[in-house]
């Protein structure tokens, strides 16, 4: 990095000014575009100058053959015009075939390569040291060398959005851009490249190109979307970040007790830092009258894990849903694998007819959440990770039909609160055994933890660990009414779904706004965690 | 018509916002959430003193602070004298507080203390502390403006320029902190400072090492200075000869050990260089034993002497400033002299005190300007000292 440029720095707050300021007096409407495109180069350039090449590499490989898949479809509509009255369908259909294998192989060619990059950068050293471990355990002496690799900045989250671009022009979904300057601009658009949302390009792109003027209504939502931000992530996150980090640094001697708390707090901190960096994309990103789309629905307040993750990191959800789920869920093999299951004996069953019924979509998401697990990193932590959420969500939906009888049999109201509750606090448990295997440094030591939950609770000895890991109780404090300040957030949020506090906001008095307002700006000013007297901690998801 | 109501309007809203964040930053990052410790009450005072009112100005770090009395000064020799000095303050600094002492003060004479070029290696320049100390202390003015430009990394200058984002955690020391902003406000309204930046520590040095100091007077050796701090020297002592600048070198007694041995040897060669570029520079370290300097009793740990030492010091270095240096005093108003004869009062107050707790107890005080040493030098005679030789 040249300097420090990171999303909670004066010097992002300084940039961000002045591209607002260049983006709005710029005189030629139709290129205002470059503007943000000027900004997102620099911005780039600032943070991973030196691993540029790989996004230029991501934006032109992924621009060309989008044109090549284009030509080849318009080619071919334009040879089938013709040969409308000379074909039969039988020619037609064929001719067809052999378009869409050819679409689809040089559409492959653009995923092979980018991801195969991503793939090599983020996972080479993973499976040499796997590969090592299996070897080495059957006695050969062959061993595959580790690299010194470096990951470009936001590589996982441009990847995903370029990839997205290419699959949806082969599903002619989306025109190709003609430009690739505008695409450069769609992958490195400066506030998501670092952490997204992962955007679609039909949702993002004419926004990104679509001349903006200035409108204070949207100015003043997109500040205080970027004071909220500020507020969960050097508030919240980063003080929580104290403990966890210590606690990360020497793992293995942290008692049950002192674990359970850091996963307690990991997953404030966690939703803290991940959607107060979400908010402030989407708040930055505002001010130029661009919408990015929410990553964030109190993923907290779900019912089921599946619901969870259609809260939480939807935009990679979206992402999962689109271009692996659907896809696997309706390929031949597992459509075929149903309807034969639906064909035996089992299937004739009331058990067997909704398991075959269900197999396609619950092994799709075993396959999704796997993928989900080892994107997050190259560990068998991460794979654990992905497994775990995979496997309850398959077990899930294998097992609904039974879950609904017991709930039916016991005469609960699904309405009811308590019901509600339970459902939430099962929910939280599921995700929190999740989030162990992101805080612990290894999928063992995550074993490890997860048996401590139950065997290794002390409360002195976790009491005496605690209070020496960074925070003191006025620490302590401010984490407790922040975390009740977004709580209450959440659920003004939660029973308003269709509006959003900014818009209730607007309807108050001056005063009262400007005394909130003033309330939340000075309490991130004295209390945020953030200068040099700190090492703030990077956003979590930068690292993915 | 209504646009354009409503453009002013709204323009008004958010600039009465901004201007209540602006304001509620200004005030925390001045008096409540600011690093005030004696660094900065010293600073501060400086900057209180009426504009080409000082007769001499010491620069340099603890070794000068802990080591002249300007109170004591005043009372034996007349001229008037302020410790613009600060912790472990680097050559930057020392070169950064001479030009805001002429641009402030224009004095007969600046003193600088040598340690910050007498490290064996420039590590002291870079120590953020010891920058921040010094230099968040200073107004902002052209000569802190160029040391941030030419010293200071990019990510770092915003710290500079509003220290608010380096010092908000302070907010977890208070009530702790509240002492040393009351010593702030009270010194604000004061005026001026009561014991010109002097600060010591009231405790006798047990040692658990021999002291060298007898060999001091007969070591000529010398041992290269660090080379960047040297060219700093060269950079310091160009600037000096340019403006014309009375400036003296001294360095202050120490109590030397093996350990420390090597830093003698550096402040030869340091004499050496600061001679032959026509400056003069007292090397009161190995004089220590002819000033008087009982390595007993007069030093409170390795590195600064106590107040037994420091009056010994000061009345020896006023002496050389006075007779040798030919130092013009200028003449006081009344006012000024009122003033000055508080300091002196204070002074010996504070002399008295540290007495009184090194002779009766085993504790160790800092004392200095805040509220709570000031409390207690009311129960303490302000007439003049006989040292105790």
């Amino acid at each position: 990095m040249l300097f420090n440029i990171s999303y909670t720095s004066l010097n992002f707050i300084a940039f961000v000014l002045v591209t607002m300021f260049v983006y709005f007096l710029f005189p030629f409407k139709k290129y205002k575009w470059t503007v943000l495109l000027a900004a997102s180069v620099f911005f780039y350039a600032v943070i991973g100058y030196k691993l540029a090449y790989f996004i230029l590499f991501t934006t032109l490989s992924t621009y060309l053959i989008a044109l090549w898949i284009e030509r080849v479809a318009s080619n071919s509509k334009k040879l089938l015009k013709e040969k409308k009255k000379e074909w039969d369908r039988d020619q037609k259909k064929k001719y067809k075939n052999k378009i869409k294998t050819q679409k689809r192989l040089i559409m492959a060619l653009c995923l092979v390569l980018n991801f195969g990059i991503l793939a090599f950068l983020k996972y080479y050293n993973f499976f040499a040291g796997s590969l090592n471990d299996v070897l080495g355990g059957f006695g050969f002496s062959f061993s595959a060398p580790t690299l010194n690799l470096i990951l470009p900045l936001g590589i996982s989250f441009y990847t995903f959005q370029s990839m997205g671009y290419i699959v949806d022009v082969y599903r002619e979904k989306t025109e190709a851009q003609k430009n690739p300057f505008k695409l450069l601009l769609f992958v490195s658009f400066f506030p998501q490249i670092i952490q997204g949302p992962i955007s679609i390009y039909d949702q993002l792109a004419h926004q990104l190109f679509e001349p903006h003027d200035f409108n204070f209504s949207r100015m003043k939502h997109g500040m205080e979307l970027i004071v909220w931000g500020f507020f969960k992530k050097l508030i919240i996150a980063d003080r929580a970040y104290i403990l966890i980090g210590a606690v990360e640094n020497n793992y293995a001697d942290y008692s049950g007790t002192t674990l359970t708390f850091t996963i307690l707090l990991y997953a404030v901190q966690l939703y803290a830092d991940f959607s107060g960096g979400i908010d402030i994309s989407r708040g930055v990103a505002q001010i130029f009258g661009i919408d990015m789309i929410d990553n964030f629905k109190r993923p907290y307040f779900s019912r089921s894990i599946n619901e969870y993750w259609r809260r939480w990191h939807i935009s990679l959800g979206a992402w999962m849903k689109n271009y692996v789920f659907y896809p696997v869920a309706m390929s031949n093999l597992f459509i075929n694998a149903s309807k034969k299951m639906k064909g035996t004996r089992f299937g004739k069953t009331a058990a067997g007819a909704h398991i075959a019924k269900v197999l396609p979509t619950s092994v799709a998401s075993l396959i999704v959440f796997l993928i989900v697990g080892v994107w997050h990193g190259a560990d068998w932590k991460y794979v654990a990770f992905g497994v775990w959420n995979g496997v309850i969500i398959m077990l899930s939906i294998l097992m609904q039909p039974l879950f609904d009888g017991v709930v039916d049999r016991l005469r609960i109201s699904r309405k009811n609160p308590v019901f509600i509750g339970f459902q939430i606090f099962r929910t939280l448990l599921v995700i929190l055994v999740g989030y162990v295997f992101d805080v612990a440094p290894s999928f063992e030591q995550g074993m490890r933890t997860i048996g401590l939950f139950f065997t290794g609770q002390n409360l002195a000895a976790g009491y005496a660990e605690i209070t020496k890991l960074g925070l003191g109780w006025r620490d302590y404090l401010i984490l407790l009414l922040a975390s009740v300040v977004v709580l209450v957030a959440s659920i003004i949020q939660e029973r308003h779904p269709d509006t959003t506090i900014r818009a209730m906001l607007d309807k108050k008095s001056y005063v009262f706004r400007f005394v909130v307002l003033y309330i939340a700006v000075m309490s991130i000013v004295i209390f945020g965690v953030y200068g040099s007297g700190y090492n703030a901690a990077d956003f979590v998801y930068m690292q993915f | 018509m209504m646009k354009y109501q409503l453009k002013v309007t709204r323009t008004i809203k958010v600039s009465l916002f901004l201007l209540a964040i602006m304001v509620s930053c200004l005030v925390l990052q001045q008096f409540f959430l600011r690093n005030v410790d004696h660094n900065s009450l010293r600073i501060e005072g400086f900057y209180q003193e009426e504009t080409d009112s000082l007769d001499v100005v010491f620069i340099g770090a603890s070794d000068i602070y802990t080591s002249f009395m300007p109170g004591r000064a005043y009372e034996q020799y007349g001229f008037t004298s302020y410790l613009l000095a600060s912790e472990s303050i680097t050559s930057e600094g020392i070169k950064t507080a001479i030009k805001e002492t002429v641009r402030t003060q224009h004095p007969g004479m600046i003193v600088v203390e040598a340690n910050a070029f007498l490290y064996g290696d420039s590590d002291n320049d870079v120590n953020e502390a010891h920058i921040h100390k010094f230099f968040d202390n200073l107004p902002m003015s052209e000569n802190k403006l160029d040391y941030i430009q030419n010293n200071v990394p990019v990510d770092q200058r915003w710290e500079y320029y509003f220290p608010l984002i380096k010092y908000h955690g302070l907010w977890t020391e208070y009530p702790e902190r509240l002492h040393m902003i009351a010593s702030n406000l009270t010194l604000d309204m004061r005026g001026f400072n009561y014991l010109k930046g002097f600060r010591t520590t009231a405790h006798v040095l047990q040692p658990d090492k021999p002291c060298l100091n007898s060999k001091l007077a007969e070591e000529n050796e010398e041992l290269d200075l660090d080379p960047k701090l040297e060219k700093r020297l060269m950079d310091l002592l160009d600037y000096c000869d340019e403006q014309k600048i009375n400036l003296m070198f001294v360095r202050a007694p120490h109590y030397v050990t093996k350990d420390t041995y090597n830093r003698v040897k550096r402040s030869n060669k340091m004499a050496s260089i600061v001679n032959s570029r026509g400056y003069s520079y007292y090397t009161l370290e190995n004089d220590a034993q002819r000033i008087g300097i009982d390595e007993k009793r007069d030093f409170y740990n390795v590195d600064h002497m106590n107040v037994y030492g420091a009056i010994k010091f000061t009345d020896y270095l006023s002496e050389k400033i006075l007779y040798r240096e030919e130092l013009k005093v200028d003449p006081l108003s009344d006012e000024q002299k009122e003033n000055w004869s508080e300091v002196v009062t204070a002074t010996n107050q504070l002399y008295r005190y540290c007495d009184d707790i090194m002779t009766h107890t085993d504790a160790t005080k800092g004392a200095q300007e805040d509220v709570y040493t000031l409390l207690k030098l009311g129960d303490y005679s302000g007439a003049p000292i006989e040292r105790k030789d």
